[in-house]
Order: structure tokens, then sequence, then C-alpha cells
């Protein structure tokens, strides 16, 4: 069986577990701030917080409001990096409403599978930035740096991926909840 | 079973994907709403940063402390050498410090004579660095303090060698800093050795540019940039930088003396009122308003 | 269903497919932006122009105008404006409030403001203040992130450093009007040339316009600057002016409402040109009030008027010359033909005095040139008759413009029986060319017109048109009047009798330096009619006399008396004696000009000349 095979994450049973991803997502948001000592890290915008985006999109859960928390996440990114208020809330729906398209399409899908979908959705996500960036003027986007955060975060993904979905594994592995079977 | 369970989920899917086509939407029209720089949005800012403040702090301490370790680590082997070089430092700063001590001396005498209030003195306020926004789009920095730690609007901010931005907005336990580079920042300074009056204006890169420097106006290449406390609450004489003439026809630009990038602890001014020395009668003598 | 079977190797080949497919279209699309973003960002460059580009002109720097010896008269300097975009300002009312606040903007200055905001389109920035002081300057800049829509500038304005000294020479600039559109055509930039040299040589001053380039993004907002071309700078214009002459001319006639003129007999070049009192031209370029306009305007000794060229007097005793002139050139008299001054001449039943109540005695022409007497002249006057010597005077140059390159100059009057019937509508009197013998009556000439006939007389006849402009290789030559030299030098000779000799009238200024000497002729003129009662009780002296009632002192010179250089005249209104007053000050001018002409260091350091 696909080890990354996404269980039910029903509240019902498990507890509250659905909030990790969302907390996650927090914790990114937040750490997005740390102070780095090179000029050149500054430039490049890494989108860690798209994984556990990505994560909550193409799970089978019932939380059709999802997209809200969504996007009051994204509005918290906005108000704390100091970006125009709405560029974060509206690529992260974009990036879910992509991701969420897939969804069907992923769920017996392999790692590399996956992986490839979410390199593709980052692309897009992150081209869309820059777009809102060039009607802005006062957005000043290196292109390449641009292209370079959008692959180093993809590059970044099994990291983050593997353990949120390891732990619900764990945590679901009942018999009676395996998929599709 | 399946076919039912499948249909529902293909109904919640159909309801999820409109709700997340909607926030897209919203997203968007928010996008193209609000600009930038509205005060109401840079309050908001402040608010969100005293609310989640102690969340970021927590989280940043652990991979600070790794950076610092490795620092440590990496300063282990050339410490010895190190340790020279600073003794040797320490005795050359000790000398200064007692040339400036003299001159200080004579200068409030100076003043005293002149009939001239005593000059303001400066005092340094260590505080932290909690967040580096710099991005595309901006230069600032979050700091923990704010109005309760007595860091007010305006104030200027040093880091290890010089001048790097100015207090922004301050919440009650945090405050933003405007780096000098960023786009926003433009500060009144001067030439040292021409004594050439400029604004120093930040380019969102590593070497912000003098503007309005008088056309007759004779720069040095190297020369010393300091604030020349004209028209605001920074005070005179904060180092800054090293002069770079460009090619013909590009404003100058000023190398920093600190690198803004990776600061941890920065030091804000706050001017005090010094002590008139004893025995020495200063006339009240009205200030220039401030215009 | 099928579709979601989970053992069908065919389905994730699917899909990957289906993100290989994104994945190359998405390649693709940013393979092709980047094509034509970066690689073919020229040839599109042009297509956006249109809309991403603003076009506006530059005003080229105006040239600088120097002294002859290269000393700045009018210079540019850079002023610290403010300009506000209303549209950008979020909060107006506290932008407004805080701009206020800084530059210390009058509450009825900001009511102003507000209402050309209300008219104005809003994306259009609004000037709020310029010629701002550097403190004011450098704390808007410091706010500048809680002052949206504000922009601080640079802008250029006209500084004067000699100020009031060369204010009617040099002139002034002043924001450009429908007149002056009208004149001139299209002219870039806010000022143009109002007076003086800034006006007459504006054309040159002005340069052309550059162009400049700004990328603009969606809203119109400038992103950036493109290309610049900035234009062709105006031309400098050194004058003939040699401004160390003209503050010492300016400092000794201070005190006085009059004019001197210095003038190079030979080329034309105008040395100094004095007029005072005068005003500050940079009190003009930072735009005067209403009020202080009003003031100028109305004041009793004009600061505003150039009276070298636009004051109008009459001659007096300096016209004496043309006269004897006249007299040699018809061969109606001999130089050593004796005229008996008793102190009164009648003609016609008409008492004409001279000033002299007991009269000089027996006067040939030169002691009467010397000795300015006024009954030689009335009885010369008669034998030459007014046609004469109205030809004579305007051979000289009087009753046109001299042609000197200043706008405004006036032309003074000759008198004369075709001008009487012209303008008063009756026949000449005898009696009108009596007194037009001794200059005064209807006849009126300039200072600078004065300086030319002395100049005239100096160079052996010739008619030069003073210029402000320094001629230096080539003067222009200059048509010759057609007097005989014998007849000069009697003129001449008296001329220098006037000054260096104890009967003459200017006597006391005699004596220069190195041997040196200046002739001239003094010229007092009346203004008001001296009753006979006033006669018989004594004549008031000027000193008791309220200051519009006092003669005009007038002087005319030239400078080496053998080689004669430089002509000189001085008018000065309502002074009283032309010896006493205007006398001492053309000396101490030339002796001024002389030094700095031996040695430019002792020039400077010359020690102050006692006022008269």
């Amino acid at each position: 069986m696909n080890p990354l095979r996404r269980p039910d994450l029903r509240a019902a049973d498990g507890g509250s577990l659905w909030l990790v991803p969302y907390f996650v997502l927090a914790g990114f948001i937040f750490l997005d701030g740390l102070p780095v000592d090179a000029q050149w890290v500054s430039q490049i915008e890494l989108g860690l917080f798209l994984v556990p985006i990505f994560f909550i999109a193409i799970s089978p859960s019932e939380h059709d409001f999802a997209p809200l928390g969504i996007i009051a996440f994204g509005l918290l990114n906005d108000v704390l990096s100091e970006a125009p208020l709405g560029y974060w809330a509206f690529l992260f729906s974009f990036f879910y409403l992509l991701a969420m398209g897939q969804k069907g399409v992923l769920q017996e899908a392999r790692v590399s599978g996956v992986w490839g979908n979410f390199l593709v959705a980052i692309l897009i996500t992150y081209f869309a930035g820059y777009l809102i960036a060039l009607l802005r003027e006062d957005m000043a986007i290196d292109f390449w740096l641009y292209l370079l955060s959008a692959f180093l975060t993809a590059l970044c993904f099994p990291l983050l991926y593997l353990p949120l979905g390891w732990m619900e594994n764990q945590t679901f592995s009942d018999p009676l909840r395996r998929g599709d079977d | 079973m399946a076919k039912f369970g499948a249909s529902i989920s293909e109904i919640r899917f159909v309801s999820a994907t409109g709700i997340a086509s909607v926030c897209v939407l919203v997203g968007a029209i928010l996008l193209f709403l609000l600009p930038r720089d509205d005060p109401r949005v840079m309050q908001l800012r402040q608010t969100a940063f005293d609310i989640f403040l102690p969340a970021i702090d927590a989280l940043g301490r652990p991979f600070i402390a790794l950076r610092d370790t490795g620092t440590q680590v990496s300063q282990l082997g050339g410490l010895r050498a190190e340790n020279d070089r600073l003794l040797a430092e320490n005795e050359a700063l000790r000398l200064t410090i007692n040339q400036m001590t003299q001159s200080q001396f004579l200068m409030q005498q100076y003043r005293a004579l002149l009939d001239l209030p005593p000059e303001p003195g400066i005092e340094l306020f260590p505080v932290r660095v909690v967040a580096d926004l710099s991005s595309p789009f901006v230069k600032t920095l979050v700091t923990k303090g704010g109005k309760n730690s007595g860091i007010e609007t305006g104030l200027a901010v040093i880091g290890t060698n010089g001048l790097i931005g100015r207090v922004i907005s301050s919440g009650v336990q945090s405050a933003r800093i405007l780096l000098l580079t960023d786009f926003n920042s433009n500060i009144p300074v001067v030439a040292l050795a021409s004594d050439v009056q400029a604004i120093l204006s930040g380019r969102n890169n590593a070497m912000p540019e003098l503007q309005f420097v008088p056309r007759k106006a004779k720069l040095k290449e190297g020369d010393l940039i300091v604030t020349s406390g004209r028209g605001g609450r920074i005070p005179i004489g904060l180092p800054i930088g090293l002069l770079r003439l460009g090619a013909e026809g590009e404003p100058p630009k000023v190398e920093l003396l600190d690198d803004v990038q990776g600061l941890i602890h920065v030091r804000v001014v706050k001017s005090v009122a010094v002590e008139t020395p004893p025995n020495i009668e200063t006339s009240s003598v009205s200030r220039k308003a401030k215009r | 269903m099928a579709l979601f079977e989970n053992e069908s190797g065919l389905f994730s080949r699917r899909l990957f497919a289906l993100g290989g497919m994104q994945a190359s279209l998405f390649a693709l699309l940013a393979g092709r932006l980047q094509y034509l973003q970066i690689s073919q960002s020229d040839d599109y460059a042009t297509l956006a122009e249109a809309n991403r580009v603003n076009i506006s002109e530059l005003s080229p720097a105006r040239g600088i105008i120097t002294d002859r010896n290269g000393v700045l008269l009018a210079d540019n300097d850079r002023k610290l404006l403010v300009e506000l975009v209303p549209e950008q300002a979020k909060d107006l009312d506290n932008t407004l409030a805080e701009l206020q606040e800084h530059l210390g903007l009058s509450n009825a200055r900001v009511r102003e403001l507000r209402r050309r905001i209300k008219r104005g389109p809003s994306f259009k920035a609004i000037q709020i203040a310029e010629d701002v002081d550097w403190d004011a300057f450098a704390a808007i800049n410091l706010r500048l992130p809680f002052l949206p829509g504000v922009s601080p500038r640079v802008g250029e304005k006209r500084v004067y450093p000699e100020g009031e000294t060369l204010a009617h020479v040099v002139g002034y600039v002043g924001d450009k009007t429908a007149a002056d559109l009208r004149r001139m055509g299209r002219i870039v930039g806010d000022t143009v040339g109002r007076s003086g040299a800034e006006r007459e040589f504006e054309r040159d001053l002005r340069g052309t316009a550059g162009v400049r380039h700004v990328e603009v993004n969606a809203r119109g907002r400038t992103v950036r600057e493109l290309e610049t071309n900035p234009g062709q700078p105006g031309q400098s214009m050194a004058l003939s002016i040699d401004v160390a002459l003209q503050r010492f001319v300016t400092e000794r006639l201070a005190g006085h409402s009059g004019s001197a003129v210095v003038m190079d007999i030979e080329s034309g070049e105008l040395l100094a040109m004095a007029s005072v009192p005068s005003f500050d031209p940079n009190d003009f370029s930072r735009g005067v009030d209403a009020r202080t306009w009003e003031k100028m305007l109305v004041a009793e000794r004009k600061p505003l008027l150039n009276k070298a060229i636009r004051g109008q007097y009459s001659p007096g005793s300096t016209f004496k010359m043309l006269v004897a002139l006249a007299a040699l050139e018809d061969g109606l008299v001999k130089a050593d033909d004796e005229v008996t001054c008793s102190g009164v001449y009648s003609f016609s039943g008409e008492l004409f005095h001279c000033w002299r109540e007991d009269g000089h005695g027996p006067m040939n022409m030169m002691q009467a040139i010397e000795s300015s007497c006024d009954t030689y002249f009335y009885d010369l006057a008669l034998k030459v008759g007014i046609n004469r010597i109205e030809a004579m005077a305007r051979r000289f140059g009087f009753g046109s413009p001299t042609g000197i390159n200043l706008m405004g100059e006036k032309s003074g009057t000759v008198p004369g029986r075709d001008w009487k019937r012209a303008n008063y509508d009756t026949g000449w009197r005898s009696g009108e060319t009596v007194i037009t013998g001794i200059g005064q009556g209807y006849l009126l000439t300039t200072p600078l017109q004065l300086a030319v006939m002395t100049a005239a007389l100096a160079n052996g006849g010739k008619l030069v048109t003073p210029t402000l402009l320094n001629t230096q290789d080539a003067p222009p030559q200059a048509p010759r009047i057609g007097v005989t030299p014998e007849n000069l030098a009697v003129i001449l000779q008296g001329m220098y009798r006037a000054v260096n000799k104890p009967e003459g009238t200017a006597y006391a200024s005699s004596l220069l330096i190195d041997g040196q000497r200046m002739s001239g002729k003094t010229g007092t003129v009346q203004v008001r009619r001296i009753s006979m009662v006033e006669r018989e009780e004594g004549v008031i002296p000027n000193s008791e006399l309220d200051w519009h009632l006092r003669d005009h002192a007038l002087f005319v010179g030239y400078v080496p008396h053998d080689a004669p250089r430089y002509a000189i005249s001085v008018v000065i209104e309502h002074g009283g004696g032309g010896g006493q007053v205007a006398a001492p000050m053309a000396r101490d001018i030339m002796v001024q000009l002389l030094r700095s002409q031996a040695s430019p260091q002792a020039a400077s350091s010359a020690p102050s000349q006692e006022r008269s």
C-alpha cells in the first residue's frame, strides 16, 4: 500500500489532528521573518507555507470551509510580512484552488507524482505572483530569483510532506479506514 | 456504498471549489483595493505584531540559538588571534575615549561661555530583533520592545557600527524599524570632510543614494557620511557610511558601515537632557522652534 | 468509477502525462515570456512606449551673465520645492496640517491650496512651497513615509550676487505672462527676462529645451527615468561693465537720486551705468508681493527707473559746447570775439539773468565755457539761431535714442520751429532761442545722451553707439559727425579750463592722479521759476528749498585731458550746483577708474572719497 495514501482526516476519529497542518502553516508564516545573515537570502521568497496548504487541499477531508481558513492565513502573512494586503491572500487561495483540482487525481499517486504536481502548482502560483508584481508599482521582483525560490520550495517539499503524511498514517491506521479498498 | 460516498464527495468537492474560487476572487479584489502605504494598514500591521510577538519570538529562538552556536563554533578556531586583535583594538579605543571625553568637556565649556543650552546627551537602548522583513518589497525589522520600553516613533536605530534606520511605528510591546535601504527612507545627512548637506534615500538595494546634493558641491570619495541632525529627531553625528562616487551622471551612493542583514541586536538612540556642569550659569536662550 | 481504481499503472502514467503536459505548457509560457521580456524587449518596447512612457520638456540651464572680467552678475542656483499630488494623499487634512507646520505656511496660503486642490485634476502635482530652506526640507524628507503624495523636488532660481548695484543693467527674470508668449512664441520653462540685460539677451540666455522620458505604470505614476536629453544650456554673456567701478559709482552716488554713465569713447562700451536709488533684483526673483511693488512704483525717487536712459533732463550749461560749436562751424563768430557780461541780458523787453549776478565782464568763447557765462551764450544763441542749434544738437545724437542694447530708452527732446508747430500749434519765439542757448527751455536729454555727446567731442567727432556688450576685438566703426578739428579744439580747450583753471566752475574738482587731468563742463538746471521779487530780495539758495524745488546738478567730462579715453556724465536730481555736487563725484569716479587701470590691486584698496 502506498504509505502516502491519504486517509480520511475526519475529526470524528483521532481528535483534532486535522489542525496540525494549520499549525505548521502558522509556524512557517511566523518563521518567515527570521533574521538571516546573507543579503541574497532576503531576496528569496521561500514559500514553505505552501506545503501544508497543499497537504490540506488534497486531503479528502470534509472541511469545505478550509478555503476560508486559508485566505485568513494569507491575510495574516500579508500583515506580518509587509506584503501588500491581499497579495498572499490571493496567492494562497489560488494555490489552494489549483491543488484542489488535483485532489482526485492524486489520491493514488506515487510520491514522485505528488511532488511533480506540487512543483507545477507552485510554479504557476509564483508566476501569478510575478504578474501581480509587474502590475503594481511598489514591488520590485527579480524574475530569476523568484523562479529560484519556487524551485527551492519544491525541493523542500518531501522534507515536510512526508512527516505530515506519516504522522497521520500512524494515527489513522485503522483497517476499517483503509481508503476505498 | 461506494457509489453514494463518491457522489457525496463529488458534491462536497464542488462546493469546496466554489468557496475556494470565491476566496481567490476576494483575494484579488483586496489586492487591488488597498494600497500599501495607507496609515490604517500600518496601524493594523503594528497591532498584529503586538498580538503575535510572543509566538514569533518563541518560534525564532531555537533557530537563532542554533545560528549563534554555529557562529561560536566557527569562531573557536581563531579564538586566540581574535583575542589578540581585540586587546589591541581595546587599547586604541581607550585612547580615543580619553580624547573624546576631553573634547566633550571643552565643548561644554564653550557652550556655557556662549550661553547656549547644554547639548543633549545620547542614550543607547538595546533591543532584540525578532523578525527581518526584508524582501523585494520592503526593508524593515521588527523588534521586541515597544512603547513599554520607551521606544517611540521617529527614534534613530544603530547597529554595531552605525545608523541602520529609524523607528517607523511602535506598538505596546513591539516596534518596526524602517531600514536606511528602504525606498521610503529619506534621512538628512552631511558629508563630514566636504561639509555638504544632502538627503540619503534608500533604493531597496544595499547602497542608498545621496539626493539633493548642491550642484557645485565637491564630494570626496570615501568621505564619512553622518546624520546632520537637521529637521527632526535624529541626533547629529551618527555615523552612517562611506561615500562612493558613481559614474558620471549617477547620484553618489553610500556604502553603509553596518551590514543590515542578519542583525539580532540593535540599539535605539534616545536623546536625554544632560545635567548642566556645576557653577556655570546658562541663560535661557529660546531654541529655534521645530519647523 | 474506473477512474478511481487504484492498481492501474495506466492511471499513474496518465497522471504523469497530465503533469508533464502542464509542466511543459508552463515551460513554454515561461520561455515565451522570457523571450518577450528579456530578449525582445527592445522591439516590444516601442509598442509599449506609448502606454508606458511619459515625455516632458526640460528647461535648459539659463546662461550666466558676467562683467567684463568674468565676475558673476547673474547666476543660477537651486531652489528646493515641495509638491503634492492630491490623489495620493490619503488623509488630506492631516497632510496639509503637517506641511503647514513644517513649512510655516500661513492660514491664507493653506486655504488657497485647498481651493486649488478642489479645482484642479487630482493626479496633477501642486506646488506647496518653493525656495524652502534646508531645515524645513529635511524635516519633510524625514516625514515622507507618513506623507504619501508629497514629493520634495529641486528647481532652479536666478540669483544676482551684486544685488542693487547692477539691478537696472542686469535686470531680473519673472514668471512668463500671456503677453510674453505672444511676443516670443513658445517659451520653455517658467521664467523670462523682464528687464535689463536679462530681457535684452533673452534668446541667447535661454538655450534650447531638453526632453525627459520617464516610465510610468498603468496608473500613470512614474516608475523610473529612462533617457534624458538635457538640451542646450543658454549662452553666457559678458557685459562691458566693470563691476568694481560700478560698485564705486553706486556708493559714490548713494543718498542721492540720479545716475552716472562711464563710457569708452572709441568703442562705446559702458564701463559703468548706475542709477540710484536702486532695488534688489533678488527680491523680484523670489516673487514680490503686490504691496511692495506698489510702494516701489510710487516712491518719490523712483528706484525702479533706470535714470541713465529714462531720465530726461534739461542739459543746462553742458549744452553750451554745442551752441559754441554750431557758431564756429558756420563761421558766425570767431573764438576770440568778446561779449561783455553784466549779469543781465535784455532782449525783446525781457530780462535774462546770468548766474553771476554782478556779471563776468568781457568774455571770449573759451572763457565763457570756462566760467559758464550765461550772457555770452544768450547772445551767441541769437546769433546762431534755433535752426542751427537744432541741427547741431541732432548731429550729436540728441532727440533720438542712442541705440544702446537696453529697452525703454527715451529720446529726449530737441526743440525747433517745426517741433513747436507740431506740438504746440504756435510759432517759435526768439526768446525761446535765448534760453535754449544755455540748455534750458524745451530741451531734454538723458544722461546717456550726454555721455555720448561728450565722447563725440573727445574722440574727434565720432558718434559712437553705446553698448553693454564686451566688443573686445572689433569695435564697430562710428560715423563721423563732420566738425572741423580746429573748432573742436577750441571747445576742448574751454572744457579743460572749466576744470583746471581757477575761474573754472569745476576747479574744485581738478587734478586727478599721475599728472592726468580731467576736462569737462558743469551744469546747473533750474526747475522752478524765480520771480522778480525773489531776485530783488535775493535768490533762495538750494539748501533752503524743498528737495523737489532744487536745481539739478550735472557734469560731463573725459579723461585723460590730453589723450582722451573715457567719458563720463553725472546727473543728480535736485542735487544743487553742478560744480559743487556733480563735478566732485565725476572726479572721484575718474580717479578710481584711472587707478584701477594702472594697477588693479591699488584700485581695490583705494581710500573712500569724501562726499560733497
